[in-house]
């Protein structure tokens, strides 16, 4: 009996994170690219825009989600980043339009 | 909707501001980051609606962004680009200005704009001036009344200082909203990410830059509007 209660139990604790999914599906797609295009465009920005040293933008674009790769250009004035399975560029346009997301 | 509803940051668009509490449900870190980015103004007028336009302040990057697509189709594409400098920057003597855009060219409104502190001290002197800068005057005196005008549906607690036109205040409708009380009623202010601050106090002809990367919560804008009234109000101009 009571294995039968925690079945039943489990089956619709997943039935109902099945219906969270599919109502946050669109934003649980997008969530991982947050952290590295986050990284990529405030580092880019960082470095290029407010023109701060290298150390100092690393620890400024620093969050408690980590992330796996990075990999700067300095003479395209790129920064590609990944994480969370995701990876994404931000590149300096110019003065005054500054850095943008590719 | 009007311009006015945008600039009370109430558009009534079902917008959820916050940041790194929430990442998965945020419209502003959606917006710049992920599903927003190419277009801004669009990705925000896809939100549904919660209340009627004009009647409920909720603060909205999104509300800046619309403006600033508005912007586009005011001045037109052919002169959209270049405004911001010949319209502002340039007449106020700034020289390096950065304002990023999305990838459908619209001014990231609400967040992407970098100025040097004394730069920005000269938008806070154009506006304690009432819009003049030497002879000419570059935004109407209307204007910055607007700016200045408390919205009048907000209501105590919505938010840690007061709107108004796109401006923070420091007084309400209802006069006992007071949210920097050791300042001036009439002291105004831009207020951005992590501690970056110009105030404005107009009775103390007093325009004050503040940049900083606070993430800890311990800045607090009274402390310091507080000491820089002790240290500088009353002193003599130069």
């Amino acid at each position: 009996m009571k294995r039968k209660v925690l079945v039943v139990l489990t089956l619709a604790l997943l039935g109902a994170l099945l219906v969270w999914v599919w109502f946050e599906r669109v934003a649980l797609g997008a969530f991982p690219d947050i952290i590295s295009a986050y990284t990529a465009k405030e580092y880019c920005s960082c470095r290029y825009v407010m023109q701060q040293p290298v150390e100092y933008c690393r620890g400024y674009v620093k969050q408690s989600v980590p992330i796996s790769d990075f990999f700067e250009t300095p003479e395209a004035k790129r920064v590609t980043v990944s994480g969370l399975g995701r990876s994404n560029s931000a590149r300096w346009m110019g003065e005054r339009q500054g850095c943008r997301l590719e | 909707m009007t311009l006015a509803d945008l600039f009370h940051w109430a558009s009534g668009l079902d917008w959820q501001e916050d940041y790194e509490y929430a990442p998965l449900n945020s419209s502003v870190v959606a917006m710049l980051y992920t599903r927003g980015r190419r277009d801004m103004a669009a990705f925000t007028a896809q939100h549904p609606g919660f209340s009627p336009p004009g009647q409920v302040f909720r603060y909205s990057s999104g509300d800046s962004n619309l403006l600033a697509a508005a912007l586009k189709n005011i001045v037109g594409p052919a002169r959209y680009p270049d405004y911001p400098w010949t319209a502002l920057f340039e007449p106020l003597g700034i020289r390096h200005a950065t304002w990023e855009t999305d990838a459908s060219s619209t001014f990231v409104g609400s967040s992407y704009t970098y100025l040097t502190a004394r730069d920005l001290a000269r938008v806070g002197l154009l506006m304690l001036r009432d819009g003049r800068w030497g002879e000419r005057q570059l935004i109407p005196r209307d204007w910055i009344a607007f700016n200045r005008e408390p919205f009048a549906r907000f209501q105590a607690g919505q938010d840690e200082a007061v709107p108004g036109g796109h401006w923070w205040l420091n007084r309400a409708a209802d006069p006992s909203i007071r949210p920097w009380p050791d300042a001036p009623a009439d002291t105004y202010a831009a207020l951005g990410h992590w501690g970056q601050a110009l105030y404005i106090i107009p009775s103390a002809r007093l325009v004050i830059v503040r940049y900083g990367d606070d993430r800890d919560g311990s800045y607090h804008h009274n402390e310091l509007l507080k000491r820089a009234m002790a240290a500088f109000a009353g002193a003599v101009q130069p």
